[in-house]
Parts: C-alpha cells; structure tokens; sequence
C-alpha cells in the first residue's frame, strides 16, 4: 500500500509542475498605475499609465518612477484592453493602479454603461481614487511637468493635496459606485483640470463634479465645493478670503468644525436645519488690524461668509440640477423610512423646496500674530 | 535501511542460522592453560592481547589485559605488587587462597568475579584486567581502566554565553558522572544495558525514579531489547527503534544533547536518558516540539530578554521555512500584495535575470546548501576559503553578472541565518524550505496555504509514548505557556514542577 | 485510524469554529437571492436561538446516555447512510464553492484542478492521521485566524460610514427571512455534533453554548464592518467581505484580502478535512475491516469527483446546493434524527423500568 501511495505522489508531483508552466513572470505584466476613459464616435479610448519595469532597476531613484503610456481604441472597455495588450505584450495587472480618471463628455453621457468593468474585476480595489477631468482623461495623463510625464502617484497626491486644501474630495471608486446606485444621494468626484500659468502645465484639483444617477450634470466651482465641506463637516484646513468694508480683507483658515444636520417634516414641506460650529484662525490680514479686538467682528464676518457658501453649494446642486448631494434624503430615510414608502414621496424633489435654516457659530481660536 | 534489517529479521531467520543465534555459555575452566588457550585463540593475530604469567609461591597465575586500554601504573602499584608480595597461607587451599588474594591483598576498588568466558571477554574488552590462577574456575575482572580519552570540553554544536562548559564525552563513566554530579540524589537510576550483537555497545538507561512514568519507562526498555543492530556505534542509531513505530516525520521525537546540564533538566521532568559508551551525548525522550526553542542560555539570562530571544526564535523559524516560498508565490502569482516601489524594483531585477523566479530561488539555496556543506567538510586551514568563494561567485559576481537577482539574494541569505537560529531544526527546515518554494512556485499563495496546514497536521499528528508532539501548545495548557513562547521567571518556572507524562492523553 | 481520541472543549470550539468561518467568509446574499447584507444582522441572532433548539436533542441524549451509539443495530445502519451522504454532500458543497471563489475572484494562472487535487490530497492526509490531528491542529489556526481578522477589523474601523446603515427589514421581512434560512441551511456544525459529541469530554453545556455565541457574534460583527465600509458598493459584489478586506488597510500593511485568502483556504481546508474525517467516522461503524480500512480514500474521491462535476453545470449546482434542501437535510441530521433515537431509548428504559 505505502508504495502503491509512494508511486501515485511521485506521479502526480509531475503532473504538479505543470501548474508553472503557463505562468507569467512580474516583468513580462503590464503593471496598471493609472486609466483613463474617454469617448469619441461612440467609442471608448483608454489610456493607461503603466510602470516602466525596464528602468526601474538599479539605484536610480528617479529612473525608478518612469511610466510608459498606452492608448487604445475600443467598442467596449474589455475591447480596448485586449488592444492595449497586444501593443504593449504584457497581461495587465490591475491590482495597483490607484487612479481612475473620466473624461467630461464620458461621465455626461453616463458611467453606468463601462463602470461594470471595474466593479466585476475583483483586481480593481474599491479604493482607487476617482476623478473627473476637464474635456479628456487622456490628457491629464499624459500632461507633461519639467518634461515628465506626470505620474499617478503624483496625479493621487495632487487630488489628496485638493483634499487637504479642502477644495475638493478623495472619493474612492466604492464610495462613488455604492452612491450612483444609490437612488437618494448623488455621487462626487474630485475635478481636475488642467491649466497653464507661465508657459508651464500645472495641474488643479479644486472643484467637485457631482452626478445625478450616472450622468454627471455639474461641476461646483472653488467657493460652492467650499461650502459643500462646510456643510459635511469636512472643512478642516480651508482657506477663505473676506472682504469687509472696514478691514477690507481678511484671509481665514478653518481649524476645526463640527456639523449638525437635522431633516424634518414642517406642515408636509421638508426642513433641514444645518448647525456649524467652526473653529478658525486668521493666517493673513491687513496691516492695522487688530484681530483681538476685532474678534467678534471677524467672527461675525466669516459666518455670515460661510452660510453664503453653504447656500451657494446647495442651490447648485439641489435646487438647480435636482442632485442631493449632502445626504439630506439619506438622513430623513433612517427615521421616516415607513412614512416615506407608504407615502411614495420624492425626497430630492420635495428638498428643491424645502427651507435650509443654516446657523454658523465661529470662534477665532487664534489670531497667529497681533 | 534499517527497517529494512528489522524486517528481514523479523519475518524470517535464514536457515542455518539458528545455531549460531543459540549461544552456548561456557563455563570457566579450572585448568590455567586452558583458559589461556581460549583467550588466545579468540584474540589470534591480535598484537593488542597481553598476558603475563608469574607463579604466586608455587602456584601458576596469569594476567590478561589489552594493550591500551588499562593503566599499567595502577596495574602494577595495586594488583601485581600486592598479589607477588602477599603472605599467602600456604597450606589453605587454592580456592581459599584465592579468595584471600581477592578480599585481602588487592587494593582495587573494583572488581568482580567472572563465571563463563562472555562475562570474561566483555570485562576485558571493557578494559578491565582479568586474573587466573591454576585450579581456580573463576576468573577475576579487576577494573584498573586507563586508555586515552578526550577531557571534558565545551559542546561544539550546543554554545551557550552563560552557563556550564562541560559537555559529554565519549567514556560511559565520565558522563555518568557528570550527570551525577549535577543531581545529587539517590533516586536518579542508572541501569545498564548492552546493545549491539557485534560490538556489545554498554548503554546507560537514566531517569529520576520519583518522577519518571513506569509505563513509559517500561515501553522504552522494550523498545531497547527489540534493537537488532550488529553495530552500534553513536547514539543517533538506536533513534529510528525509540521512535513510533512506521511515522515518517521531520521532527525527531528524541532528542540528542551534547550538555548535562540540559539534559539533567529534562530528567528532571520525568523524562528518560540514554547514554551511549562512545558517544559525546545523550539521547532524552520523550520530546516536544516546544523544546526546540529552549536552550539552556533561555534559564541563566533575565526573563525579559529570555522572553524577547524565543519569540525571535520562533519568528526565525518561520522565516527560514517559509520565507523562499512565499516570496516565490507572491513575485510570481501575487504581486498586488507589494508596495508600488517594491513591485517596481523586483520586476526590474526578474526582468534583468535569464531565470524564472523560482528557478533562480532554487539555484541559490542549492548553492548555499553545497557551500555550507563544504565548509563543514574542509579542513580548518581551508574553510575561509569557502567564505571568499561564497562572498565573490555568488554575492558579488552572480548579481553583478546578472544571473541572480539582488532581491533573490537577499531572500536566500535572510532565510539561512535565520536557520541558524535553531540549528537543531535545521535539518526538517532545510527540506521544508526547498518543497514549499516549489509549491509556492506552482500553486501560489494557495498552495503554500494548503502545504503549511498539512504540515500542521502532520506534526499535531505525531505523538511520543502517549505524550502529544505539540503538547503546551495544542493541546493547550494555559499554565504552560510560561516556558513555551515566553520564559517567566523563577518564581513561577519553580511553582509546579511539571512531568511531562500529565500532559493530556489522547487529545 | 487508530483509537479514538477525546477532544477537548476548546478543541471542538476550534474546529467548529473554523468550519463557522468558511460560511461566514463567503456570505453571498446574491447566492441566498436576498439583496443586501444588512439585514443578515438579525438573521444571525435569530440563527443563533434556532441553533440553540437544534443543538438540545443531541446534547440531552449524550447526557443521560453518555456510552450510546446512534449507530447500531438496524435504525443505526439508516442513520449511517443519512449522516454519510449528509457529510459528503456538504464536503461537496464547501470544495465546490471554494473552488468557485478561486475561479471567479482570484482567476490564478495555475490551473484550479491542480489545486483542487492537491487539497483533495491533503485532506486525505489529514483525515487518515484521525480527529486528534485536526483537532489540535485547529487550536493553532484558530489562533492565526483570530489575529488576522482582529487586525482586518481594527483598519476597517475608520472606513465606516453611518449613512451607510439603513434601518432594518426596511426592504421587509422578507429579507430577513431569507437570511434565517441561507443561514441555517449553511449551519453545518449542528449535524457534527450529533455524531461527535461523544468524543468530547469536559463542560459540553459551556463549551456549546460558547461556541454558539461567539460565531454568531463574529458574524455580527463581519456584517456590521462589511455594510459601513462599503454600504451600496456591495450590491454589486458576489463575495461582500472579500470585497472590503482589498480595502483595509494599516499603515504600510495594504492588500489585506491576502489575509483574507490564506485564512478562507485555511478554513475551508480544515473544514474538508474534517467532514472527511467525519464520514469515515461514521463508516467505522461498519463492521467489514476493509470498507473501515478505505472509508477515508472513498470519502474524499467521492467528494473530488462529485465536487468538480457537480458546478459544470449551474441548474444543478443550484438545485443540489439549493438552500432549502440543504436546511432540511440540516434539521433531519440535527434535529430530528437524535430526537427520534432519544424518544427510543426513553421509551426502552421505560418499559424496563415498568417490568
């Protein structure tokens, strides 16, 4: 029996090896960084940014970071990668790309149609950032700094940069998927344009595009995605300038805020009351102003300056473009689920209407210099 | 091979054998000449056989010894002098003379009286001197031992920073007695055992009688009679007979030691030794898995540092183990699991080697293998050679001529001085590391996944006289844990002393 | 085989904990055709009082007649076939749907069938060396797994978003519902344990009841993290918690789904093996030496065989594995067939009390 079993093993370690014999090594793979979807004549372009395996070898920490650009034609995603891996030879690994990038005129016709391909292959993290670009994906990847292309890395940290400057969201590919399917939220992506200041390119995430199921239907501007952060409670590290007619400007940086929001039934019209408690400092001012003395002035000044952002970002998006793109309709649900399914109501509809009642309490926490 | 013997042996005796298995005891002869006669026969072309006759008043006696093994001074000083100017009483018999020589006039402390010529023969084999006198059937055995033997040193293979230089030599007796030394009380038993048809090896079968189970004892003693080996010339061949009977396993079940004062710890537990005469260790049983990572610096350093080093041990040890493998499944299957830069940087150096990933990992732990066992094999005056070659063929020309990757490389050499953290599980981990690289290599992830299990419940499996190979660990003994991944201090290690054989049964 | 061995409360708690944690791990509501996994929350606390209810029958009859065996005489030899076909069934089920995991979600370069016949192999090993080798060997990984999903769950904490969390049964009681049953019918240690619980020595009462508790509460809290992390996302996702593990992340320790993997093939491994192990178990009762003998090699070919035919095709893989199928093989070989030999032996000790 032991040899019967021996003879089978040593059979099947054969057989065994087989199993590298269609393998592929790391270097013969197109590492993915980056993609971009495009449309034109009802086809997808991609444009992917993979790792230049060749030059990354040695020392050279700057070889290291070299990309390589592909770019293909295609009547859906799948088709176009299948190009893209003919012409570069190697089998896309998907696993490390971290960005994902749309074009304007794709995004307006609607993600629906080709974001199935990043949810159903399981190699794409629900955590790759998510952007829309400015007229074409294809462009923002292969925008040139100093004469380099620019990496993903870099397009991240730009996108994470907007993010702590708070002009814009890091929003993930989970997050953006789980709200274009969901019927009362609209979802967000961070905009990024490109633009040229002194013959040189410059890249500027500082904008929010928000949807309307999968169609993107506007883009706040710097102040609107300002004041959408204020009413999240996300405005950690915003700057804002003011101007008065006494001190005539003053530029203020948020420190700390805190968000309250509550939606409520009034004689069948929706409520929604926004508190804002933010704590702020004021980095840059005019010569002769005394900003301890002038603490309540100023205090006053930039609340009166926030609720403005508020109400700006909330007519953009809820009022014009029928978008709720705070959570509103989410927050009524939780508690008034039964009323809302007996009653058959159109929450976002009934937001366009509804009154905003936004209080903002300030507090200069310090003045930096006096 | 042995197996092999055993069955044989087993199964069916040749025929003609059987006579020869039957051996006839023969008395000792009254007759001077004859006994004589008998002993030179035996040792025929053999030039290490002395015997010197002298006449005791009138009667005819002779000494035999073998060149060598006795101390002729002591030979001379306590036995020949004494017998030649001893007062015999002249007209007592021979007998009574004898016994008079033998309770009177010599001033040995050890002898013995001899009856039949194998107690003879393995007396004077043993070193003893053997005394005959004309009309006497008895054969007088006097210990006065004196060959050469290695002095008490430090054990090469087990080094420690604090603790007890001394380490076992090849003389039973010595060893005894270091042992002895160490535990100072009478229930500590020696019994004495002979192995080896051929080469009637002592062996010294050790253990304290207030703490040691009988029924292991007793399964031991069997197992020790059922030894049919001719030769037996280390301790490492009674082994595969101490062991269960038809388990394959890399881990061995006993364990050998080089240092008394380990293994007098571990008798001390309830456990059994065995002393082999020729051989510089002793074999304990029964073993744990946990005991690989015990050494005896672990017991002479502070608990907090002895605690921080098996930790490391143990991490050592799956490292050494699974480090190649891993690395061959990831690079190979999973490399989403590397950092950007990493991916980055090992695609470059796969890229810039002819070899597949696995292949290269193969190459290099084969080459590693050949150096280390060069290096063990060559004579002193040659071994920094191996170094040079080692350092120049495969650290500098191999990468730099890029048949080897860096990464690869440095995999390797992280895996091998991590197997050198635990040199006594060198041996299971020098192969595990070979086949878990090649399933890594093949099935991935997965693979090593399933292979790891299976070696779990291969070693989970194994047990060692009724004790369970990983018992502390599983089965679980919570008051167990102060000496297996941790080492607590004193106070607590001296609270309950454990016996090995109350370790759950069965579980 | 060997004798048997006893296990000990903490080792049953390992093994059957693991087999708990292949189920948990793969929570599919797209394959219990529910729609989200929300609502699973009170499916798992409802499962656990009904897991309470199967469990009685077979604790109460090893307790009054420890020495029984459900297996002899003529209602032994059904019962054998039953708690036979029932284990090859779900060992069937587990490798398949192990395999189908592999096949959909990590799409390896080495052929599956490899790996397949490398588990299958492995898991004949393991059930050869017998329940003590599992069982000892499930301490170890349990330990393994607890630290592993410990660590999951800490990087997940921060990923969690409230709004992801609706009110429950806000798509009906349906849902729920159908979560008791995905859940019950894939509550696979309760037929187990009719059959082993005879191995088992110390406080049976704790050592179930514990076990009970903490999975069901380790699938509460796999719920609870998966739905925060990832909320309507996972509406699109087959296998939900593979899903949000590619998204925790610590520091430099990103890609946490290998965690995952290792610890869903450990489980599923250790769960194989031991329904090997258990049909053969059940085989031993057989009193010809030479089915005893081969009743490991026999279980793991059929549930090779069976396991690789059976999702060639997708009607019969969902009409075999079908959930109601499988919950009332589960109440038959948990419930209701140690009640009826508990019945029988009361009313035996009865009648020869009365004469």
């Amino acid at each position: 029996m032991k040899k019967v079993s021996i003879i089978i093993i040593s059979f099947l370690l054969l057989v065994f090896i087989s199993g590298c014999m269609q393998v592929a090594q790391v270097n013969e793979k197109l590492i993915i960084q980056a993609m971009g979807v495009d449309l034109s004549d009802e086809e997808y372009i991609i444009t992917v940014q993979a790792l230049d395996v060749e030059s990354a070898g040695g020392k050279d920490l700057v070889a290291a970071k070299k990309v390589k650009i592909f770019k293909a034609r295609g009547y859906s995603i799948q088709d176009a990668m299948v190009n893209i891996k003919s012409q570069s030879g190697g089998k896309p690994i998907y696993s490390q790309a971290i960005l994902l990038i749309m074009g304007e005129e794709i995004a307006k016709s609607g993600v629906g149609v080709f974001i199935d391909f990043f949810i159903r292959n399981y190699d794409f993290s629900p955590g790759v950032n998510v952007l829309v670009a400015r007229g074409k994906a294809c462009d923002i990847l292969t925008t040139k700094i100093d004469e380099k292309i620019i990496t993903a890395e870099k397009l991240a940290s730009i996108s994470k940069e907007g993010m702590d400057a708070n002009n814009s969201v890091n929003s993930n590919m989970g997050q953006f998927i789980g709200d274009v399917k969901c019927e009362n939220r609209g979802a967000i992506a961070g905009y990024i344009m490109s633009e040229e200041l002194d013959e040189k390119n410059a890249l500027v995430v500082d904008k929010i595009a928000f949807f309307n199921g999968d169609k993107l239907v506007g883009v706040l501007d710097p102040e609107e995605s300002k004041g959408y952060l204020f009413i999240k409670g996300k405005s950690f590290g915003i700057s804002d300038l003011v101007y008065s007619p006494d001190f005539l400007d003053i530029t203020y940086t948020a420190s700390n805020s805190k968000s309250k929001i509550k939606v409520y039934l009034q004689e069948d019209k929706l409520s929604v009351s926004i508190d804002m408690n933010v704590s702020l400092y004021v980095s840059e001012s005019n010569v002769g102003v005394n900003c301890e003395s002038d603490s309540s002035n100023i205090e006053s000044l930039v609340s009166d300056r926030i609720k403005d952002l508020a109400k700006k970002a909330i007519k953009k998006s809820i009022i014009d473009n029928k978008t709720d793109i705070f959570g509103f309709s989410c927050r009524f649900l939780k508690f008034n689920f039964q009323y809302v399914k007996e009653n058959d109501l159109d929450l976002v509809e009934m937001l366009q209407d509804a009154e905003y009642n936004i209080k903002v309490k300030t507090k200069l926490v310090s003045a930096k210099s006096y | 091979m042995f197996y092999l013997i055993k069955n044989i042996l087993e199964r069916k005796i040749l025929p003609g054998t059987e006579k020869k298995l039957i051996k006839k005891i023969m008395p000792v002869s009254g007759s001077l000449e004859e006994n004589l006669t008998y002993f030179e026969s035996s040792f025929e072309n053999c030039i290490d056989l002395r015997v010197r006759k002298f006449k005791i008043k009138s009667n005819n006696a002779a000494i035999i010894t073998l060149d060598g093994m006795v101390d002729k001074e002591t030979l001379a000083i306590s036995v020949l002098n004494p017998i030649l100017k001893s007062n015999l009483p002249e007209n007592e018999q021979i007998l009574k003379q004898y016994e008079y020589m033998k309770d009177e006039v010599l001033s040995t402390s050890e002898q013995m009286e001899c009856f039949n010529y194998e107690d003879a023969m393995s007396s004077l084999m043993a070193g003893c001197t053997l005394f005959l006198i004309e009309g006497v059937p008895r054969i007088l055995s006097i210990e006065v031992q004196g060959f050469e033997s290695r002095p008490i040193s430090e054990p090469v293979t087990e080094v420690t920073q604090k603790g007890s230089r001394e380490g076992f030599v090849e003389k039973i007796k010595v060893n005894i007695t270091l042992i002895r030394r160490r535990i100072k009380n009478p229930n500590l038993k020696f019994e004495r055992m002979v192995i080896g048809s051929v080469s009637k090896t002592p062996i010294c079968l050790f253990y304290l009688d207030d703490m040691v189970s009988p029924k292991i004892l007793d399964d031991v003693k069997k197992r020790l009679k059922e030894v049919n080996l001719k030769y037996v010339l280390s301790a490492e061949y009674l082994i595969p007979y101490l062991e269960e009977k038809n388990s394959f396993s890399l881990f061995n079940a006993v364990w050998v030691s080089e240092r008394p004062d380990s293994v007098c710890g571990k008798i001390s537990e309830g456990r059994i030794g065995i002393l082999v005469d020729g051989a510089p260790n002793a074999v304990i049983l029964p073993y744990l898995f946990a005991e690989y990572f015990q050494t005896m610096d672990d017991y002479n350093q502070r608990p907090y540092f002895a605690s921080l080093i098996r930790i490391l041990k143990y991490m050592s040890f799956f490292i050494s183990m699974l480090l190649p493998g891993i690395y061959v499944a990831l690079g190979t299957f999973n490399p989403e699991v590397f950092p950007t830069e990493v991916i980055n940087k090992l695609a470059a150096s796969i890229g810039d080697t002819p070899f597949p990933l696995l292949f290269e990992t193969l190459i290099i732990l084969f080459i590693y293998e050949i150096m280390r066992e060069a290096g063990l094999r060559l004579p002193r005056a040659l071994g920094h050679a191996v170094s040079i070659v080692g350092a120049l063929v495969i650290g500098e020309t191999a990468v730099t001529s890029g048949l080897i990757g860096a990464p690869t490389l440095m995999v390797v050499a992280l895996t091998a001085i991590s197997s050198y953290v635990i040199p006594n599980l060198y041996e299971p981990v020098a192969l595990l590391r070979l086949v878990f690289a090649v399933v890594g290599g093949v099935m991935g992830v997965l693979g090593i996944t399933l292979l790891f299990t299976m070696t779990l419940i291969g070693v989970c499996a194994k047990n060692n006289y009724g004790v369970p190979f990983t018992t502390s660990i599983s089965p679980f003994k919570f008051g167990e844990m102060r000496d297996v991944f941790i080492r607590a201090g004193w106070k607590v290690l001296s609270r309950n002393y454990k016996k090995v054989q109350n370790t759950t049964k069965n579980k | 085989m060997g004798k048997e061995y006893k296990i000990s409360p903490y080792q049953i708690f390992s093994m059957f904990f693991l087999i708990h944690i292949f189920t948990a791990l793969t929570y599919s509501p797209k394959l219990s055709f529910s729609k989200g996994l929300w609502d699973l929350m009170l499916s798992a606390i409802i499962s656990l009082l009904l897991s309470f209810v199967l469990e009685t029958p077979s604790y109460v009859l090893y307790k009054k007649y420890q020495s029984c065996n459900m297996f002899s005489g003529k209602l032994g030899v059904v019962y054998m076939i039953i708690y036979a076909i029932y284990f090859i069934w779900v060992a069937c089920y587990v490798f398949s749907l192990m395999r189908v995991f592999i096949i959909s979600v990590m799409s390896p370069e080495t052929p599956v069938i490899l790996l397949s016949i490398f588990a299958f192999m492995g898991a004949m090993y393991s059930a050869h060396k017998g329940v003590h080798a599992i069982a000892r060997t499930s301490v170890m990984i349990v330990f393994f797994v607890f630290l592993s999903l410990i660590f999951i769950a800490l990087s997940l904490l921060p990923k969690i978003k409230t709004e992801n969390y609706l009110p429950f049964m806000s798509s009906g009681a349906e849902e729920t519902i159908n979560g008791v049953i995905y859940m019950m019918s894939r509550n696979f240690s309760l037929p187990a344990i009719a059959v082993i619980l005879p191995l088992i020595e110390g406080n049976k009462k704790a050592t179930l009841t514990i076990w009970n508790v903490v999975t069901h509460f380790f699938s509460l809290i796999i719920i609870f993290l998966t739905v925060g992390s990832l909320g309507k996302y996972l509406e699109t996702q087959i296998f939900q918690i593979y899903s949000v593990t590619r998204i925790a992340e610590v520091g430099v320790f990103r890609r946490l789904d290998a965690v995952y993997v290792a610890t869903l093939a450990m489980g599923s491994f250790i769960t194989f093996s031991e329904f090997c192990y258990f049909f053969s178990f059940v085989c031993s009762n057989i009193k010809k030496q030479t089915v005893k003998e081969i009743s490991v090699l026999l279980g793991a070919i059929a549930i090779f065989v069976f396991g690789l035919c059976i999702p060639q095709s997708k009607e019969f893989y969902y009409f075999i594995f079908n959930r109601y199928i499988l919950l009332i093989y589960n109440i038959i070989a948990a419930f209701i067939l140690p009640l009826i030999f508990l019945v029988k032996k009361l009313i035996i000790e009865n009648r020869s009390k009365r004469k």
